[in-house]
């Protein structure tokens, strides 16, 4: 098609072109059996101009970007450059019209080099066999170009994360992508590293690239774009250029009214110490990190939170304290009893209660019932069972309860897992471990893919806890809920946990990420 | 939510309808590879028909061919329903076989009635013992047991055929010496095959589908084969359930063995087994891993056989006929995404 | 045979060329089946498929009188085989043991169902003409390998130049690169623009292609005839190897060998009387699989999205289905 040609020409030439393009996506639609993804959705994106895709999780900002890189489909509408139609039906087709997309979960090969995965799929390098020397410079050049550095022979899956998202861009480049388009890129970055990520497409930019990015993080999306849209419930709300619309305008019309005032945290005084690591230590395997020398205590009524970006050793804690992970040198303590490679169940009995972070993989068994998942974890106690055989009653009572408790919105108690939203699935679990009255509750990424209103009612359960002297440790990425529910905020980084100053700032957490601020925690 | 529901209902009848059309078409396909060789495959299949109902013999041996098939596939569902393959039920049956046999020339100075009962524990602790060893291998070292206890399947069949041949040959049949008749299985109807170890296979499907849905080790073993991490994050003994779990589903087919040799033969001849492994593993795979559906499959499997039987002596037309329509059959229903694992 | 022929080279020098010759279609089923692994399609059915091209290729060699069309016939139609099975796991989200198991049952039963009809009635077992050993010149005469590797049927030749190709194809070529992708990370591959599901259906078509020559090898150039149940595990012992080899060629090609050579040398000590009973013997091949297996499946990682199906795009949206 003409038009494809005019990019690819336009991505072609060496030097950086006067002419300037319009890229959108016209009115289009997508629905997934009864459940409407977009609904005559139309955006649009011009030469050298970087333009932020606003929504809260299930808004239908990845459904557009997926129908524009042609992983999905639309069932009506269109996509036009300069007004001419475009025909995407495949990667393939995005990829020769200079449309690049680079993945939340990025779509690099770990075992291939950085090189490799470059070459992965480009016609550019033609011919049967693999050249890689002769590639290897055309690509160096491209980088140093971009300014983009990274080691072409090394194994992807030895980079860092920031560095595996430079590989992801130029990914894109050396295909010869002039549209990008980032999919919750500052997900797995560190403030820091987010300053980088705007410096690298200002510089795209000003070579006339365009640039999509879909987040729900609205100070990323007003902090590195020019236009900002966004979008509610599959519908496109609004366009407006970034310095004329305000945070909490924007906030208005992501979710439809102002957001409900922060959970309050009543002042209270700890109460006697529930958790306690002593100088434990947890081995690193396969590429996770290795932590050494933790100390931590938790109190009743406390709520301790830990910050860091992911892969820094808090999912391993958590499994560690949970007894779901080898302790080889310290102590774990409840209470005061020792419980250090305790076997888990014992740990769940003796008070301690586990949101994991993934929700379908670890917390709930998908194609159960709602009272099959709702004894997942005390299908063992009295109450339940008789001499090996389960009592069905009591179960079905069980799970009718937390249904009214937690107002799980489902069909009844024998509803698939799967068939509830993401909101009222965590609704189920938290219910669920709540039930077991624990002293220790610890919730990793408890917020993660939910609505704002469920984000709300889990802060608001958190709080309630603590109130009834629940020691809670908190871990979690999204800065914002750490600093709003915890009395103590600790960053881990590297497998270490660095105390910090009272009521830091997100600055001083930031830096503590980065390892420029905050002491390691010493034994107490 | 409403269009959920009206899809559901209609749903439940798709199935059904889908299934008696698959069946058709698998013995249309199946009856295709007749034709190059001149043979009707409506003939065929009357034979067919004829050799598994056409008598009240033909009935019992139904039954009678059903009994090790309902263990072997019951071996399969259990391993199968927390996520390990069992492959090797045949083995396990040959164990449970040769420790029938063993127990049942030597007998050890057992009391009489003792003995059957010995025989039975026996039998499925071979089995059992057999499967622990891929079990073991896949559990502390991930070795793959898909592999392992295929080959298991063709050291037990060495070990038979030369127990057979050596140390406890006859002398006059392809077979061991003969149990003493106080380790006969006691016939069900007098004037056929039929045993008691069919009553046994009856009871271990209903046992297996208590303890699959009302107990605490089935829930446990339903949640492992779901979702592990799951099964993991709940602090669940993952790795001793699944153990336990496949050294039983040894001891099941390892009953099969038992039922074949104090049932039927009384000793133990060279090819005791024609393939009630795999007949095993289309049963389960049929049944969708349902315990009470593995019996109604496999009597249905078993007739199929036993009238192949018929039709191999009528028409001369070879019984691995049979394999090829059951293979095809669940071929078809792979291809229209039938089959999934349930709960 | 004493103990102390063991360190005779008289020993070692023909039991090496045994152990070649007996290796000879285990490397060509592993090689397939390696390349068929590394772009994520675990292939169980590789028993049957060999089984299939047992028959198709003696079938066919006997009827034209020629073993290389024999030969030919049983690659296509290990290819077809595979090409059903491919179906069925990449375009049909089939669980990829489920499908190899069926697959088994169903080309053992053609096979076998198929030798009984077209010789029932025949008086003598049907037998091909043995294949002519070919000395390459020079090279059969170097000590010590002489013998082993260059005195061999000209099938064993064309193993010597499939290890290579296969190498440069995996390592060193674009769609070798693209498999090596398609079976660690599929996404990449997909959105790379590449058409993940042909490419895999081509790797397994390879795979299916190559355990069907490996069995018509078997058939008409080692044993001159079909039997019921010769494939005698073959299959699954390839699956090891492909493990044991670390999914390269050259490694796979060399478990291979050592396959070989074991299985000859239990093939020699039950000729020689030697009093070990007979199931050590006959079983030592698939004990030295359950061993290599055991100790191997630790340290070696099958390609990370092995029996894992990759969503088809564009498809009927089935609601139930859970796009992952």
């Amino acid at each position: 098609m003409n038009s494809r040609s005019t990019l690819r020409h336009i991505a072609r030439a060496k030097k950086a072109p006067a002419a300037t393009w319009r890229f959108e996506a016209v009115k289009v639609s997508k629905s997934y059996g009864a459940v409407v993804a977009n609904d005559g959705v139309s955006v649009d994106l011009n030469a050298g101009e970087i333009h932020a895709l606003l929504g809260e999780n299930g808004a239908g900002k990845s459904t557009i970007m997926k129908i524009l890189y042609g992983m999905e489909l639309p069932d009506a509408g269109h996509i036009a450059i300069d007004g001419q139609a475009l025909k995407i039906d495949s990667p393939a087709d995005a990829i020769a019209a200079g449309i690049a997309m680079v993945h939340q979960h990025f779509m690099l090969v770990p075992s291939l080099t950085v090189l490799e995965n470059l070459i992965l799929g480009n016609r550019r390098f033609g011919g049967v066999m693999t050249d890689k020397r002769a590639v290897q410079a055309e690509i160096a050049a491209l980088a140093q170009r971009y300014r983009i550095e990274v080691d072409l022979q090394r194994p992807v899956g030895k980079l860092s994360v920031g560095e595996q998202q430079r590989v992801e861009i130029l990914k894109a480049l050396v295909r010869g992508a002039r549209i990008l388009i980032l999919d919750e890129p500052t997900a797995v970055l560190t403030p820091q590293e987010v300053k980088a990520l705007g410096l690298t497409l200002r510089e795209l930019a000003q070579e006339q690239h365009g640039i999509f990015i879909v987040t729900h993080k609205l100070p990323e999306a007003l902090g590195l774009s020019d236009r900002v849209s966004v979008m509610r419930r599959g519908s496109l709300i609004g366009t407006w250029p970034t310095d004329q619309i305000t945070s909490a305008e924007l906030v208005m019309h992501m979710v439809g009214h102002s957001l409900p005032a922060s959970v309050s945290r009543p002042e209270l005084s700890p109460g006697s110490t529930v958790l306690e690591l002593k100088s434990t230590c947890i081995p690193g395997h396969a590429g996770r990190p290795e932590l050494r020398d933790i100390n931590l205590q938790i109190a009743a009524g406390e709520i301790v939170g830990i910050a860091g970006v992911e892969g820094n050793g808090q999912q391993e804690l958590a499994e560690a304290i949970a007894g779901l992970r080898h302790v080889s040198a310290g102590e774990v303590l409840l209470c005061g009893d020792v419980i250090t490679n305790a076997p888990a169940a014992g740990i769940f009995a003796a008070g301690v209660a586990h949101v994991p972070e993934d929700r379908h993989r670890d917390g709930v068994v998908l194609d159960f019932s709602l009272t099959d998942n709702a004894i997942l974890v005390d299908h063992e106690i009295p109450a339940f069972q008789k001499r090996g055989i389960i009592d069905r009653g009591a179960v079905v009572r069980f799970t009718d309860r937390l249904i009214d408790d937690y107002q799980i919105k489902c069909s009844g108690h024998d509803a698939a897992m799967r068939s509830l939203s993401g909101g009222n699935q965590q609704k189920l679990v938290l219910g669920r471990e709540l039930a077991r009255r624990p002293k220790l509750l610890i919730a990793v990424q408890p917020t993660r893919g939910l609505d704002v209103g469920a984000i709300d009612y889990v802060h608001r359960q958190l709080i309630e806890q603590r109130s009834t002297g629940v020691a809670i440790l908190l871990i979690s990425t999204e800065l914002e809920e750490v600093i709003a529910l915890s009395d103590r905020i600790v960053v881990m980084r590297e497998g270490r946990v660095m105390a910090l100053p009272d009521k830091p700032s997100i600055e001083t957490i930031g830096a503590a990420m980065l390892g420029s601020v905050g002491t390691v925690m010493g034994a107490a | 939510m409403n269009a959920n529901v009206d899809a559901a209902v209609t749903d439940r009848r798709r199935p059904i309808v889908l299934g008696v059309g698959l069946v058709l078409a698998s013995m249309a396909l199946t009856g295709l590879v007749l034709l190059p060789i001149g043979i009707n495959p409506i003939g065929a299949y009357a034979q067919i028909l004829k050799g598994a109902f056409g008598s009240i013999n033909a009935l019992t041996e139904d039954l009678v061919y059903a009994t090790p098939i309902i263990l072997t596939s019951l071996s399969v569902i259990l391993a199968f329903r927390c996520g390990l393959w069992n492959l090797g039920s045949d083995g396990q049956l040959y164990l449970g076989a040769i420790a029938t046999v063993g127990l049942g020339f030597n007998r050890f100075g057992l009391p009489g009635p003792a003995l059957l009962p010995a025989m039975a524990v026996a039998a499925f602790a071979a089995g059992a013992v057999w499967a622990a060893l891929p079990a073991v291998l896949r559990l502390r070292f991930g070795a793959s047991e898909v592999i392992v206890t295929i080959m298991m399947n063709f050291l037990a069949v060495t070990i038979a055929t030369y127990l057979v041949g050596g140390p406890w040959a006859s002398g006059i049949t392809p077979a061991t010496a003969p149990i003493v008749p106080d380790g006969f299985l006691p016939v069900l109807m007098p004037g056929t095959r039929l045993n008691a170890n069919f009553l046994v296979a009856i009871a271990a499907a209903a046992i297996l589908s208590f303890v699959l849905r009302r107990t605490v080790f089935g829930y446990r073993l339903r949640t492992i084969g779901q979702n592990i991490d799951a099964a993991r994050y709940a602090g669940m003994p993952v790795n001793r359930i699944r153990f336990l779990s496949f050294a039983c589903a040894g001891g099941l087919a390892g009953l099969a063995g038992f039922g074949e040799v104090a049932g039927i033969y009384h000793n133990l001849p060279n090819g005791l087994s024609p393939g009630f492994g795999y007949t095993g593993i289309v049963v389960a795979l049929l049944a969708r891993l349902n315990p009470i559906w593995a019996v109604i499959v496999a009597l249905a499997l078993a007739a199929l056989n036993v009238g192949s039987g018929g039709m191999q002596r009528a028409m001369g037309i070879p019984v691995s006929l049979v394999s090829i329509m059951e293979a095809v059959l669940i071929l078809l229903v792979l291809s229209t995404r039938l089959l999934e694992r349930r709960a | 045979m004493t103990l102390s022929s063991l360190i005779e080279l008289s020993f070692w020098i023909p039991l090496l060329a045994a152990g070649v010759r007996v290796a000879t279609p285990l490397v060509f089923a592993s090689l397939g089946e390696a390349v068929s692994e590394r772009a994520g399609i675990l292939n169980v059915g590789i028993e049957g498929m060999m089984a299939l091209g047992a028959i198709v290729g003696f079938l066919v060699a006997y009827w034209s009188g020629h073993s290389w069309v024999g030969l030919l016939a049983a690659a296509m139609a290990g290819l077809v085989a595979s090409l059903i099975f491919g179906f069925l796991t990449i375009f049909r989200g089939a669980d990829q043991i489920v499908t190899g198991i069926v697959m088994n049952i169903l080309l053992l039963g053609l096979a076998s169902f198929a030798y009984a009809s077209i010789f029932s009635s025949a008086h003598v077992v049907a037998q091909l003409t043995a294949i002519p050993v070919f000395r390459v010149p020079w090279l059969s005469d170097l000590p010590i390998i002489g013998r082993p590797f260059f005195a061999q049927s000209p099938i064993v030749y064309a193993v010597y130049l499939l290890i290579p190709v296969f190498w440069l194809l995996l390592e060193h070529s674009h769609w070798g690169l693209s498999v090596r992708a398609a079976g660690e990370n599929p996404e990449a591959v997909d959105s790379a623009g590449i058409n993940i599901w042909y490419l895999r259906l081509q790797a397994v078509s390879i795979g299916g292609a190559m355990a069907g020559l490996a069995g018509a090898i078997l058939a008409v150039v080692q044993i001159g005839a079909y039997v019921d149940g010769m494939i005698a595990g073959r299959g699954f012992i390839a699956l090891a190897i492909v493990v044991f080899g670390g999914w390269r060629p050259w490694r796979v090609a060399a478990a291979a060998l050592l396959f070989g050579v074991v299985d000859a040398f239990q093939l020699r000590l039950q000729v020689s009387g030697v009093p070990i009973p007979s199931p050590f013997l006959i079983g030592m091949p698939y004990i030295l699989t359950i061993v290599v297996v055991a100790f191997v499946a630790g340290r070696a990682g099958y390609p990370a999205a092995i029996n894992k199906p990759y969503p088809l795009r564009h498809f009927a949206q089935d609601p139930k289905v859970d796009t992952g």
